[in-house]
């Protein structure tokens, strides 16, 4: 009888693979498993810069029963539903048009146009909006002119508590729907042609087939940016620091800048790692239906 | 390799291997001292780059390194600088900042370097600059000042007004008269944007002291702005920014930067701004033509005494060449320098009594204001300004969005601030 192969030899693969990882590993638990430690281990101390005090679950009680946490964390929900709605609605109606008999050549520049909000650092992108949502700045000349507003008149679009988390969704959106547009167009691309001709023959209308050939090709391509963009959103910081500060009277707040402003203004370190974990247990939760989906597929 | 070869390497060598292992950035036998600051951005390179120069002049065994930060987030970067510890020698801070670093253990009490220097280094600095935190003194200024009220001399014309409001009546009857949102012009940039959390400093806390209030109370070391007087001056501000309209649109998103922009574009009439603001209003628009005035008096006159320190950082590699520094920049020479240099008004009054500096006419707005009843830097005994100065910026919003009255909103600011005042003792 032949001689069972030795462990190593009918895991060579594997190990062979695991070699090659180990280091990118090991960068990647240093700088990300060990941050991580130190923030949950934070988040059960009242933490100043020179001294902490064992809380226990002081930090996680206090924040439950506040008032401004459940306020903030609504407004985040509703800039990252509101603008990953958005991104998916403008990205898939500009990657239709794309998709569209059109000149080649007028598609490639028009695709080179569109993608360009997307090539603006936040930072950058959340500057120039305050420039153009100043009160005597773009977009109220824009609504003047258009006779949506008495040139007197002004819109306080980031100053006022009704329009402040508006205008950063806003410029969320902008900026960001070109990688929808630019992953939807490639989804688009990869449905056969057959099913639409096969469709014609049917009698088929442009509603139909988009309901029954178009969105469920792109079912998959869907899921993965809408998970993504969610979990990119959820921790967005930079459009709302840059654009509002969090105000007018916490109106824009969200998590991120929260945890910022609880950590580095309040100086309450402990507090702000508890608000770091809730966050990051909410993005764990969506990760993994992320990561569950995408171990499905390569299996 | 032949002999003559040789002996070159052997006198050489030690010299360049001592050459490579000196830092880089040091002169050679020179200490560095790393100054951070935000002055670079507001008074520019070049002149920065000539004070440097006249520091190493004086000191050649020191190596003076910039290290430039926008002002926006300076603060919290020096906080992430201090738990990375990697601060620099010396670092340049806010009145606001003072009592937060310290009790952060950022700061290194000067007083064992200050008494080692003849009464006349001390004795000639403003006398709010003696303000201890804790029994201790932390900082030195570098340049002082008072709020006043900058005001358009061409829009002033224009609209008839011989000379700057001195009273709150004179202001509310100039503002109405001067505002024309049809032309775009209006009287004021009301600045109510909670970051960065310093606009209290011009649109509220002098009003209060104008009305006959106080902030903090000595004696008991809790918030006293909720007073008749105190709610008195917030619903005046209210009144003039929501029913007479006199403030550009977007008070509660204007910051400093908007202030500094619409004055300097010529929109508005009046700007409550420091002396700094000379030197940044000449940056922005060096063809404006304005004047500058004390801030009108409520019942009683009352402006804010700020000003930008120097203080020696608990992580400084060398903490007596960090001193010199220090030292040299407070010192006569390095105020005039910087005074002339800047624009910015001398934080040393034998600076301030020169001919040179008598004769800007500019400047005697603030010289006035320094000498009233009522110039205050209450910053200097608040152990975490930025938050409580947010704090109030965020119940006088509540109050202009109508959400409370003046009185309920100086009342929740009054609680939130004793709980920090508690805290701190």
């Amino acid at each position: 009888m032949k001689a069972k192969p030795s462990f190593r030899r009918r895991h060579r693969q594997e190990i062979q693979a695991y070699a090659y990882l180990w280091p990118a590993l090991l960068m990647l638990g240093a700088l990300m498993l060990y941050p991580l430690a130190q923030v949950v281990r934070m988040s059960f101390y009242e933490v100043s810069l020179q001294r902490e005090i064992w809380v226990g679950l002081g930090n996680y009680a206090q924040l439950l029963s506040t008032a401004l946490f459940w306020q903030t964390l609504w407004q985040t929900l509703l800039f990252t539903a509101g603008s990953v709605a958005l991104h998916l609605a403008i990205g898939l109606a500009l990657a239709l048009l794309l998709h569209a008999r059109i000149n080649v050549r007028f598609r490639d520049f028009m695709r080179g146009l569109l993608i360009i909000p997307w090539l603006f650092a936040p930072t950058v992108a959340g500057m120039i909006w305050v420039l153009m949502l100043a009160p005597f700045g773009v977009a109220n000349g824009f609504l003047a002119s258009i006779g949506l507003l008495s040139p007197e008149a002004t819109i306080n679009w980031l100053g006022s508590p009704e329009t402040s988390l508006l205008s950063v969704t806003a410029m969320n959106v902008w900026r960001a729907f070109p990688f929808f547009m630019v992953m939807l167009l490639a989804g688009l691309q990869a449905i056969p042609e057959e099913l639409y001709e096969a469709a014609d023959i049917d009698g088929a209308t442009g509603l139909g087939k988009f309901w029954y050939i178009t969105l469920p090709g792109l079912r998959g391509v869907i899921a993965t940016i809408v998970l993504l963009d969610s979990i990119w959103t959820f921790r967005a910081f930079d459009p709302v620091y840059v654009m509002t500060g969090g105000g007018p009277m916490n109106s824009s707040e969200v998590l991120a800048t929260a945890i910022y402003f609880d950590a580095f203004q309040k100086l309450k370190f402990g507090y702000a790692s508890a608000e770091a974990v809730v966050m990051f247990l909410i993005l764990f939760v969506v990760s993994a239906v992320y990561v569950r989906r995408a171990v499905r597929e390569i299996g | 390799m032949n002999m003559s070869m040789m002996k070159l390497v052997r006198k050489w060598a030690p010299s360049a291997l001592a050459l490579a292992t000196m830092s880089s950035t040091a002169a050679f036998g020179a200490t560095e001292v790393k100054w951070s600051q935000w002055k670079t951005t507001e008074v520019g390179a070049k002149f920065m780059e000539e004070f440097k120069a006249a520091f190493e002049k004086d000191n050649p065994d020191i190596t003076l390194t910039l290290v430039d930060s926008p002002f926006t987030g300076f603060h919290d970067k020096a906080i992430v600088l201090y738990q990375a510890k990697k601060l620099p020698d010396v670092l340049l801070i806010q009145v606001d900042w003072v009592a937060e670093f310290a009790d952060l253990g950022m700061l290194e009490p000067l007083d064992a370097w200050i008494a080692k220097e003849p009464n006349s280094f001390i004795d000639n600095i403003p006398p709010t600059f003696h303000q201890k935190w804790r029994g201790k003194q932390y900082y030195l200024p570098i340049e002082s000042g008072a709020v006043a009220m900058f005001y358009n001399t061409d829009i002033f014309k224009a609209a008839g007004i011989s000379g700057p409001p001195k009273t709150w009546d004179e202001y509310d009857a100039v503002a109405k008269k001067v505002t024309n949102p049809e032309k775009k012009i209006f009287a004021t940039t009301a600045t109510l944007a909670v970051e960065p959390p310093t606009n209290a400093t011009y649109d509220i806390y002098p009003l209060i002291l104008q009305a006959g209030g106080t902030i903090i109370d000595d004696k008991t070391n809790r918030a006293a702005f909720n007073s008749p007087a105190g709610v008195k001056a917030i619903e005046r501000y209210v009144n003039l920014v929501n029913t007479a309209k006199i403030a550009v649109p977007g008070v509660l998103s204007n910051g400093e930067k908007e202030k500094r922009a619409n004055f300097g574009s010529g929109n508005v009439a009046m700007m409550f701004e420091g002396p700094w603001g000379i030197a940044i209003q000449k940056q922005l628009n060096p063809n404006l033509k304005y004047d500058i005035a004390p801030l009108p008096a409520g019942v009683t006159t009352g402006t804010m005494v700020r000003g930008s320190l120097n203080t020696v950082t608990t992580q400084a590699a060398d903490k007596e060449a960090a001193w010199k520094f220090v030292r040299w920049m407070s010192g006569p020479k390095g105020i005039e320098m910087w005074s002339k240099g800047t624009g910015g008004f001398p934080a040393r009054s034998d600076v301030a009594n020169q001919a040179w500096f008598k004769e800007k006419t500019l400047f005697s707005a603030f010289t006035q204001s320094m000498a009233l009843p009522n110039a205050r830097s209450p910053f200097l005994g608040m152990p975490n300004a930025v938050q409580m100065n947010k704090i109030m910026t965020t119940e006088v919003q509540n109050v202009v969005q109508g959400k409370k009255n003046a009185k309920q909103a100086l009342d929740d600011a009054a609680v939130e601030w004793d709980k920090i005042l508690a805290a701190a003792k």
